[in-house]
């Protein structure tokens, strides 16, 4: 018998034929692909932010009777429809979605304080919109005071959230962004695609590189904590390809790849730098070609309700919703779980702000 | 002598200042149908067919258990006088007077009060998303509106005292838009009268203010005279113009 190696005790899920050929030929659910850091109840409050994959998270909390905080809630009546289309009841802020760390440093250090912002906005027909997130008073602010007071109220729903808060879940979408390179403003798309007027003298195309992403994430917690000493973070990657790349001469798979690569690999890395920050294998779970499912719709980018119940699947059971043991060996999946997840996928669309690029798309199917 | 205003008259709080107001001059409407605003939210009227109109309030506004016995039978008790008074005013094909869902001091309230306990400053609602709310808040009376017109020659309505927090204005006038702009589309007909009460913001003036308790909401006699005025003058131009001219 050979002497015992690190390998010789390792669980199931350490090795490849036990867990993930086992899991895709019985199509059930990988065992302790995600085994949280930190514990996550019900009674902690949770906000999500991020790319639009983030709203899955939030949704799943939701349907498993988690305390998703959504710290800017809708106005009095107006109803869920309607709140949706202003940006209500997406994440926890209504900020729209949130692709890169430099967006979220930036919209940090605004809420801490609220002087620093940088105060450019895009006029268009005598409507007024925000840079940082031109969609989310539709048809534009009807004036630029309202313009502002919508963000200090955005700005002040960020930091009682997260002081009020014990969990703060960011899905990274992007390295790509752009920014004006007289002020620094990062702006939440390019100037031009959804609001504003593209000016090739100010407006600098900004690919981040592994470093940036790991200096802002050092920030972001930086900033997390001066607001609320105790809060924890929970990172995710997105699976979602990009809907386009600036990149000079790239293709649009490799930038995916570049991209998603450098975000996966700082918050891999983050994470394993603090006892505080998590990390929840999606992008993992529904790009891995091993598990043999279809996890994309037909235009190869959206990924499919039934993949990303697959995916909150994983996430539910890592908080120990369920009880199932080494679900490679017992496809029968938790009703409860299942359900839970399928109904918070199906709920309604995810808002997605990128895909408006594929507009500008010359060749049409 | 009473004056009798040939004309059905649907109230809140601020149409029962107008009645009592009228009432102290001796000027009364042949069918008043006034009730406190929390007895319409919600409301809806229904008509059998044959005539009888029933003022249906939500459930839960008569739940017993919940409202406590006294109150909710005092609410169906209201509530069948109210379905009376319409079906009277409709069977005396009267023209409709009405106040109700006008005044946009309920809505304000309620987008005060959910963000005080949100946690955030009302004043930083944008006018447009006031007004999103405000189409939904008064969808519920666009309603009332639409069954009266199709069952009264006419119904032309009126705005309440315009009575905001100035850093609120907006909410209070995205409220007015709507409400303006949704009667028009229902055909009701609406006398503005909030340049001639108010200041240049709209506000309702010191001297329509009630003396000497005034609850900051309500009007006062004076205000409610004017507006009685105004009904009958209206009342007066239209009949003109419906009286058959004489070769």
């Amino acid at each position: 018998m050979p002497a015992p190696n690190p390998y010789s005790k390792l669980p199931r899920h350490a090795y490849w034929r036990t867990s993930v050929a086992r899991a895709a030929k019985s199509g059930g659910a990988l065992t302790d692909v995600w085994q949280p850091k930190f514990g996550i109840t019900r009674q902690d409050s949770i906000l999500t932010t991020g790319s639009c994959f983030a709203q899955h998270i939030s949704r799943a909390l939701v349907s498993a009777g988690f305390a998703w905080h959504q710290a800017e809630r809708a106005p009095f009546g107006l109803n869920e429809t309607t709140a949706k289309k202003f940006g209500y009841g997406i994440f926890s802020f209504r900020t729209g979605n949130i692709y890169t760390t430099r967006m979220l440093t930036q919209l940090l250090a605004w809420a801490i304080n609220p002087d620093s912002q940088d105060r450019e906005v895009w006029e268009e027909d005598s409507a007024f919109f925000d840079p940082i997130r031109p969609q989310i008073e539709p048809g534009g602010f009807e004036t630029v005071e309202e313009l502002f007071m919508a963000r200090a109220a955005t700005l002040a729903a960020i930091r009682q959230g997260v002081e009020k808060s014990s969990v703060f879940v960011f899905t990274l979408g992007l390295t790509e962004g752009w920014v004006n390179s007289r002020t620094g403003l990062c702006y939440s798309s390019c100037p031009g695609t959804m609001g504003g007027q593209f000016d090739d003298s100010q407006h600098m195309f900004e690919n981040l590189q592994y470093p940036d992403v790991l200096e802002d994430l050092e920030k972001i917690r930086d900033q997390l904590h001066l607001i609320n000493p105790d809060i924890k973070m929970l990172l995710t990657v997105s699976p979602v390809p990009l809907a386009a790349t600036a990149a000079p001469g790239q293709h649009v798979l490799p930038a995916t790849m570049r991209s998603k690569s450098i975000l996966h690999a700082a918050a891999g890395y983050f994470q394993s730098l603090h006892d505080d920050v998590d990390y929840f294998p999606s992008y993992e779970i529904v790009s891995h070609p091993g598990l043999n499912r279809q996890m994309f719709d037909d235009d190869r980018r959206s990924v499919l309700p039934e993949g990303v119940d697959f995916v909150m699947q994983h996430f539910l059971q890592g908080l120990g919703v369920d009880n199932a043991q080494n679900t490679a060996h017992a496809p029968e999946e938790d009703t409860r779980i299942r359900d839970a997840v399928s109904k918070a996928a199906h709920a309604d669309d995810v808002v997605c702000e990128e895909i408006e690029l594929e507009k500008y798309n010359e060749d049409r199917d | 002598m009473k004056t009798v205003i040939d004309a059905a008259f649907v109230g809140d709080s601020h149409g029962t200042t107008i009645q009592v107001a009228g009432e102290r001059n001796e000027i009364v409407f042949q069918c008043p149908i006034t009730a406190a605003s929390a007895m319409y939210v919600g409301s809806t009227l229904a008509d059998d067919g044959e005539g009888n109109i029933t003022f249906e309030m939500q459930p839960f506004r008569l739940d017993e258990e919940r409202n406590g016995v006294a109150r909710a039978k005092h609410r169906a008790h209201k509530a069948s006088q109210l379905g009376t008074a319409f079906k009277k005013a409709f069977n005396s094909n009267l023209p409709v007077y009405s106040n109700i869902g006008m005044t946009a001091r309920n809505f304000v309230l309620g987008i005060v009060s959910a963000a005080n306990a949100n946690g955030q400053d009302p004043a930083n609602i944008s006018t447009k998303i006031a007004r999103a709310a405000a189409e939904d808040f008064f969808s519920g009376y666009a309603e009332f509106y639409k069954f009266m017109q199709a069952r009264a020659p006419r119904v032309t309505a009126f705005y309440g005292p315009t009575r905001f927090d100035p850093a609120l204005r907006h909410i209070w006038m995205a409220y007015d838009d709507v409400v303006r702009d949704t009667l028009k589309g229902l055909g009701v007909a609406l006398i503005d009268l909030r340049a001639e009460f108010g200041d240049e913001q709209l506000q309702l003036q010191p001297q329509f203010g009630r003396e000497p308790f005034d609850d900051g909401v309500h009007a006062n006699d004076a205000w409610g005279l004017r507006i009685l005025e105004v009904i009958q003058q209206d009342i007066a131009e239209k009949s003109a113009e419906t009286e058959p001219q004489e070769a």
